[in-house]
């Protein structure tokens, strides 16, 4: 090695001595090897989170795996209702640890994709065909729309539906597609009002309520020009609120028939021993007149015979109860089955 | 080795008597600082004394591996001081008072040590190693962990560089005749 050094170079080289090593140089370091030695447990702990990478890992491995779990709980169900979340969800119904998703039978879907007219199939379907061709494109859509096995689909599963059949048609020749267009702003109008009605015809109710004796004539005058059928449909629509409402009535004179003091029920009508007249079906409406008549014989009625009539009206009333508890408890099955 | 794993003072003892040398002379000239070379020797006698039990008989030797942690010791150090200056690592000032005697010695001393520190790292190492160590090309190519052909072309640099330094300081012929007739 040295002789790559000229001897001058060498000479000089050989000038820069350094020291002998410092007294006690062996015996400082035993003292720190056997100090580093006790404290060496507590090093080796702080030794894992040294490095800022195995840190940075152990944070981020973390975060993934609260996620993982958090996702897979949610997916699961166990803060509410369960979140379909992609792979997660799949791979928990495979190993059954959520239900299946609600059934949407695809086959409904596909087949509500079709015009109803194109189902149709046998004797009537010459007749069927003619009818849907004189059809307009808005009155087909609206028809699909009223298809109760339509109304199940989910909203996606519904526009593919009508974009569909909207294609066919264009397809066809049968519309344009400014008819198309016209036709889905009628559905559309016809879904708003449908949903307005319930509020519409409450307060169309309570108009005719209020009206005035000069007001009501004219409505009577105005439902005699309407053609039968229609009055007939609207005769029956009173029918059914008329019904409804006397129901509801009887359900608050029951109340009162409880107290002996609250006024008439004959036994035998209000509470008929048979079958028939315990039905499901509301009870007649009675008219004031006879309501006041019953209360009169009620009045007049024994104590054995109030009492037996007490008697029956709680059993009425028992039943209708449990009718109740008996539909919930259906409605919760369908559901049930529904999601099944 | 066999002591120092089953952790014996003692033999860490008679091992630091015995090379202990070493490390600091590596360090010493490598840093220029008695402190620092102190240091890094007692740094690299605690990682035998740490990695005894993983110590392999029939290797290079404890000088070898003492030698190759010095190094790198001492390299890291010097890396770890620019990056916190940002610039290179100022040399320390000899404070000692100088004798009159000495002083034309001494100025041929400083001018080496400044030639010395100017080099880079890797170049200053390789200098140490080879000439000072006295170890083989090969055995300091290994020390610092480089191929032997990288590390000549390397040492040929260093000693281009080293012989232009100390000739441009002027101290080379003339002191040097004056010092050693």
């Amino acid at each position: 090695m040295t002789a790559s050094f000229s001897p001058a170079m060498q000479a000089a080289l050989d000038r820069y001595d350094v020291p002998a090593l410092p007294d006690g140089f062996a015996d400082r370091l035993v003292a720190r090897a056997t100090a580093e030695a006790a404290l060496e447990p507590a090093a080796s702990k702080r030794k894992g989170s040294a490095s800022p990478w195995r840190r940075a890992s152990r944070i981020i491995g973390s975060a993934g795996i609260f996620g993982f779990f958090s996702a897979t709980a949610a997916a699961m169900g166990l803060f509410g209702e369960p979140v379909e979340i992609p792979v997660i969800s799949d791979v928990a119904r495979q190993f059954d640890m959520i239900e299946e998703r609600p059934a949407i039978p695809r086959a409904v879907a596909a087949e509500n994709m079709q015009a109803p007219a194109e189902r149709e199939t046998g004797a009537d379907g010459a007749a069927a065909d003619e009818d849907t061709a004189a059809m307009t494109a808005s009155e087909r859509l609206q028809r699909l729309a009223a298809d109760p096995r339509f109304r199940k689909l989910t909203p996606a599963q519904k526009r593919r539906a009508i974009r569909r059949a909207a294609k066919r048609m264009i397809d066809t020749g049968e519309a344009t597609p400014a008819d198309i267009r016209a036709a889905l702003s009628d559905v559309r109008r016809g879904r708003q009002a449908a949903a307005d009605k319930p509020a519409r015809r409450a307060a169309l109710r309570q108009r005719i309520r209020n009206a005035t004796p000069e007001q009501k004539a004219r409505l009577r005058e105005r439902f005699e020009t309407l053609p039968p059928e229609k009055q007939a449909a609207i005769r029956e629509r009173l029918d059914i609120a008329r019904s409804a409402q006397s129901a509801a009535e009887s359900d608050s004179t029951d109340t009162q028939a409880e107290k002996p003091e609250a006024g008439p029920v004959e036994p035998a009508e209000t509470a008929p021993t048979d079958a028939a007249a315990t039905s499901t079906v509301a009870p007649p409406a009675i008219t004031p007149e006879q309501r006041e008549k019953l209360r009169e014989r009620y009045r007049n009625a024994t104590p054995e015979q109030r009492a037996a009539a007490r008697e029956r009206i709680r059993a009425r009333r028992e039943q209708a109860k449990a009718k109740a508890r008996t539909s919930v408890r259906e409605r919760h099955t369908k559901i049930r089955r529904r999601r099944n | 080795m066999r002591r120092v794993a089953a952790r014996d003072s003692a033999a860490l003892h008679s091992i630091a008597e015995l090379h202990g040398e070493i490390p600091f002379r590596i360090g010493c000239r490598m840093l220029a600082d008695p402190v620092e070379a102190e240091d890094i020797a007692q740094e690299t006698l605690l990682r035998l004394w740490r990695h005894a039990d993983r110590w392999v008989d029939g290797g290079p030797g404890i000088a070898a591996w003492l030698t190759r942690v010095a190094t790198n010791l001492c390299l890291d150090r010097l890396r770890k001081a620019r990056r916190q200056s940002g610039e290179d690592v100022p040399e320390r000032a000899d404070e000692a008072p100088l004798a009159d005697a000495e002083l034309e010695s001494d100025q041929v001393k400083q001018a080496i040590i400044d030639c010395i520190g100017e080099l880079p790292e890797r170049q200053r190492a390789s200098v140490i190693l080879t000439y000072y160590e006295a170890l083989s090309n090969s055995q300091a190519a290994d020390s610092m962990e480089m191929n032997i052909k990288a590390f000549e072309s390397m040492l040929y640099r260093a000693r281009g560089a080293l012989q232009g330094c100390v000739e441009g300081k002027g101290v080379l012929a003339a002191d040097i005749a004056r010092i050693n007739p």
